[in-house]
């Protein structure tokens, strides 16, 4: 198949796309069409995390991988994301390459972990929602690297994957954000997050007085008494996640 | 499920003293051999603070200061979690004790079955707190007895 028609199917698929379910099934296409194994989507929760496991939305990788990768404590020694978040381009290495060609070391537990799991070349790209959110995509498996030209493909389809996803994510959000306003549910949101009225005030810039109006609102609204039945009451009806 | 008590109906049990237990060696016995912790809910703030083992359950990292509740809900099964943040709500605006039991994460897979009894209590100057107990339960297979070493104690 020639590129610009492989690209041309696996977009029309992704267009159809209309569940996280379906996006997540093109993606696994895509994989297969680019001769990977396996489709990972991360979220970047938190910059200090330290298991893989609570950063993936959606994998193809075996569970025991991932379960083996947190075991022995091996994303702090990851030296991956840190480069991908440098750049919006896509990033494509093999742990079969040396390292002046791959560009940065691969700790030998990784290395050896991955050969076991024939997860040898791989492709990732940093991606980043409307509303802030950071992700990244990445492919796995056993072929060569890319060439420019296939890089380029499997960056504006992954691109365009992610933009469908965002879009389904961000619209399942809405659909429950009930009575609160985007305000109040930020200020709602960093309460959950264990912030004082002053914290959150110096986080979205408002006073300490403001930040208690929006506090009170959202309690009158929800029918709570109290900042604790608030937050419980958010998170139960999923407003906040 | 979760059990509700009211407060003023909750039944005293004093029984440890009759066969001469310390309350230490109370605590001391029922968290041995588990990760038990405590916690306690801020009404007014809304701010969760918990003792080491209770991290330790969720898989998360020990912190001073409030906890994230955010990130404790995602460690919690998803058919248990409303459940839980339901038991809060009722916990923190009517005078009972209760107890639930609901699923955490484990690992990538598999969940973990754990417990919590909680309760509300005065605080003075504030709208009051809600402090409770967590535990996980054995996965040991029954019939395994298992002995802790005491290097402490002190010999005669």
């Amino acid at each position: 198949m020639i590129t610009l028609e492989r690209q041309s199917i696996l977009n029309s698929e992704i267009s159809a796309a209309d569940s996280r379910l379906e996006i997540f099934a093109a993606l696994k296409r895509v994989a297969h069409e680019f001769g990977f194994r396996h489709i990972t989507l991360f979220a970047a929760t938190r910059a200090d995390e330290t298991l893989l496991s609570r950063m993936i939305v959606e994998t193809t990788l075996p569970v025991s991988y991932i379960q083996e990768f947190d075991r022995r404590r091996l994303l702090k020694l990851c030296p991956v994301a840190s480069i991908i978040s440098k750049s919006a381009l896509p990033y494509c290495w093999s742990i079969d390459d040396p390292e002046s060609v791959r560009g940065f070391p691969i700790p030998v537990e990784m290395d050896e972990l991955q050969r076991r799991y024939d997860i040898i070349t791989s492709v990732a790209m940093a991606v980043h929602s409307i509303d802030g959110g950071r992700f990244m995509l990445r492919f796995d498996g056993v072929r060569h690297r890319l060439s420019q030209v296939e890089l380029n493909e499997i960056g504006m389809i992954a691109l365009h994957a992610f933009d469908v996803f965002d879009k389904i994510r961000r619209s399942a959000k809405t659909g429950t954000a009930g009575p609160l306003t985007t305000r109040e549910l930020e200020v709602v949101r960093w309460t959950a997050q264990g912030k004082t009225s002053s914290e959150i005030g110096r986080i979205l810039s408002l006073s300490d007085h403001t930040v208690n109006a929006y506090m009170t609102n959202a309690i009158k609204k929800l029918d709570c008494v109290n900042r604790t039945q608030l937050v419980a009451k958010a998170l139960r009806l999923r407003l906040i996640v | 499920m979760t059990f509700w008590v009211e407060h003023t109906e909750k039944r005293v049990n004093t029984q440890y003293k009759e066969v001469g237990l310390s309350a230490d060696e109370v605590v001391e016995l029922a968290s041995a051999f588990r990760f038990y912790g405590y916690w306690r809910i801020d009404l007014d703030t809304g701010h969760f603070f918990a003792t080491e083992d209770v991290c330790r359950i969720l898989g998360l990292e020990p912190k001073d200061g409030p906890m994230n509740m955010v990130a404790i809900t995602e460690r919690i099964h998803p058919d248990d979690m409303p459940q839980l943040m339901e038991t809060f709500e009722r916990a923190s605006g009517e005078r009972l004790t209760y107890h639930n039991i609901y699923r955490v994460k484990e690992d990538a897979e598999h969940y973990k079955y754990v417990r919590s009894v909680g309760k509300f209590r005065d605080k003075p100057g504030t709208s009051g707190e809600v402090v409770g107990m967590t535990y996980e339960f054995f996965a040991e297979r029954p019939g395994v007895t298992y002995f802790l070493d005491e290097p402490d104690l002190q010999k005669d």
